[in-house]
């Protein structure tokens, strides 16, 4: 067997291992698309005027939602909530106080034709008005799509430390360099 | 927008929401859609806004906000209201004529029919007729000549006691079924369609008062809202022309009117309900009985002495006649004319007799949706004056023509009314 031989065969083992490798990382993303919603929250001082985020990732066709933003009224006091926006598309936004612990925030996007990706829907403003913890938190949350269905979401992440960034993007990466990587292979073994 | 300033105005515009009653908007019902959240009359951006309000924790909660029909009112519900305002929900919940709550899956492409009346109101819809995928027979079957398509479609049996097997052999996405059980119990039909899993849909579609929200509904369920708007306002208009004169005549201007429904040998039948005579400017001798089809004593009638008497010409009459051939309901008002006991009453006296066909009146078993017709001609006959400038006729063929797409000239074809306007 010559040398041109052994180093086709030792290409094309590398090629299938490669091969493995993209489909493995090719169902990375289907795990990645899991819609999450989370709540940043930021270091309290009092007296200062501090501001929590509401950012969603990975979300499909969003249509409108809603959740109720917990938190401590000895502490924190809502000054203002404003929509943000999710791939460049505002998100109209509406809230009210529930309670004195508890404002509801909703979003009804304009029409019904759903934005996909990753963004902010809300940024709250708040003051510091007491030593306590914030203890803020979301519940009843929930995401409709464009067809009146609930988004399976998780929303269960609070703290800013426990944020996770999008995988998709990266799983994209890492196949186009898997790609090129067979390719260079490829060629280098017939040369 | 401070949420202060917000809450202030989603207060106001809930204030104003529940400030204005569901019956002073245009029509005087609610329209049974789940997703009419304010419970009007249509399905509107005010619902999207009611809505909003209710999940923001304002304002009544109502039933029919429920637009996804899931026990609980929440921000899916705003964007159902919006997708069925669009036509693109992909279920609507609707309260049928016998009360019950349905969800059909969207988009209608294949429906079973039970009566006639579906089809000509499905047809003023334009709903397209090749998705009547099954239609029901009751013989003998009138007015060919109105239902050309009736050939086509497959039959599915007596329209009372349609064959469920045949139906679900056809399997469509709906069956619309009447309302009415008064005749026949049709629960075992209803009941025997949905434990197969075939959604019925009940409608009565020959009440002149329920026509119009019966009428919407099946716009809805059928992506056919603007259609039913302007079919609705141009019946509405019509019959609000009518009512507004008529409301400002005083009793003593109403002539007394006996509607005689049916008569065999001596017996004599009223239908009060059915006979509109008020509404058209007359007053009824026999407003004082319950408006149920009934047997009248004959002497009873001369002795209330109408002025003008009004005779149903059973199904004499329609639209397979020439125009000219109106022999049949000459008869019947030569029979009221020579009925012994009322030679001293005024409507004979003075020959104030009118013949009218069933065919558009609401008790016709083929097709009690045009009884809207009936009203133009009773206001023409009862206040002649008033109503100088009304043409039934022109109605008449408007309806015909713009509305059911049939070629038909009712200067060459058709009798309806004796003596012809």
């Amino acid at each position: 067997m010559s040398n041109q031989h052994i180093i086709l065969k030792r290409s094309t083992v590398i090629s299938i291992c490669f091969a493995a490798l993209l489909i493995t990382f090719a169902a990375v993303p289907v795990q990645a698309q899991q819609t999450t919603v989370n709540l940043n929250a930021p270091e309290l001082v009092k007296g200062s005027t501090v501001y929590a985020t509401v950012e969603i990732i990975n979300v499909t066709n969003v249509d409108a939602g809603q959740f109720d933003l917990l938190f401590n009224s000895s502490a924190l006091k809502v000054l203002n909530i404003e929509g943000g926006s999710i791939e460049g598309t505002k998100i109209p936004l509406q809230w009210r106080s529930i309670d004195a612990d508890t404002v509801r925030v909703i979003f009804n996007l304009e029409g019904v034709i759903g934005i996909s990706g990753s963004g902010q829907i809300a940024k709250i403003g708040f003051e510091v008005i007491g030593d306590g913890e914030g203890d803020l938190l979301i519940s009843n949350g929930l995401l409709g799509n464009t067809e009146a269905n609930r988004i399976n979401a998780d929303w269960g992440v609070t703290a800013a430390s426990d944020v996770q960034k999008s995988t998709s993007g990266f799983g994209a990466v890492f196949a186009l360099v898997g790609l090129i990587a067979v390719f260079c292979m490829v060629r280098f073994g017939r040369s | 927008m401070t949420g202060n300033k917000f809450l202030l105005v989603l207060v106001i515009t809930a204030i104003l929401l529940t400030c204005v009653p569901a019956s002073a908007a245009s029509g005087e019902y609610t329209l049974g859609i789940f997703g009419n959240a304010n419970e009007d009359d249509t399905i509107d951006l005010k619902d999207v806004e009611y809505t909003t309000s209710l999940v923001l924790g304002l304002g009544d909660q109502t039933q029919l906000a429920d637009a996804k029909y899931d026990n609980k009112v929440d921000i899916l519900d705003v964007t159902q209201i919006e997708l069925i305002m669009l036509g693109k929900e992909k279920e609507l919940t609707l309260i049928d004529s016998g009360d019950r709550t349905v969800t059909v899956k969207k988009p209608i492409e294949s429906t079973v029919i039970c009566f006639p009346h579906v089809l000509e109101t499905l047809r003023s819809l334009n709903v397209p007729m090749d998705s009547i995928t099954g239609m029901a027979r009751h013989y003998p079957e009138y007015d060919p000549g109105f239902f050309p398509e009736i050939s086509e479609i497959a039959d599915v049996g007596d329209r009372w006691t349609p064959d469920v097997e045949v139906i679900l052999t056809i399997k469509p996405d709906v069956v619309i079924f009447t309302a009415l059980s008064a005749y026949t119990d049709t629960t075992q039909t209803v009941n025997a369609l949905e434990s197969a899993g075939i959604k019925v849909l009940c409608f009565n579609l020959n009440t002149l008062e329920l026509y119009p929200e019966e009428v919407e509904k099946l716009g809805y369920v059928f992506n056919r809202q603007n259609e039913a708007a302007e079919f609705l306002d141009w019946r509405e208009k019509i019959l609000s022309s009518i009512e507004e004169k008529v409301k400002n005549i005083p009793d003593e201007d109403r002539p007394r009117v006996y509607f005689e429904a049916a008569s065999k040998d001596n017996s004599y039948n009223i239908y009060g309900k059915y006979a509109y005579i008020a509404m058209t400017g007359g007053a009824d001798i026999f407003s004082d009985q319950p408006g149920q089809y009934m047997t009248v004593d004959p002497e009873a009638i001369a002795d209330r002495n109408p002025e003008i008497i009004i005779k149903v010409g059973g199904t004499a009459g329609g639209y397979d006649l020439n125009a000219a051939n109106t022999s049949e309901l000459e008869n019947a008002r030569m029979e009221i004319m020579n009925r012994d006991i009322l030679q001293h009453v005024s409507a004979v006296r003075d020959e104030n007799v009118h013949v009218i066909t069933v065919h558009l009146l609401s008790f016709f078993g083929d097709s009690g949706c045009r009884n809207f017709l009936q009203i133009p001609y009773q206001a023409k006959w009862f206040q002649p004056e008033l109503f100088e400038d009304l043409d039934p006729e022109a109605i008449h063929q408007e309806y015909l023509t713009r509305f059911q797409g049939l070629d038909i000239d009712l200067n060459e074809t058709g009798v309806f009314v004796y003596p012809t306007m």
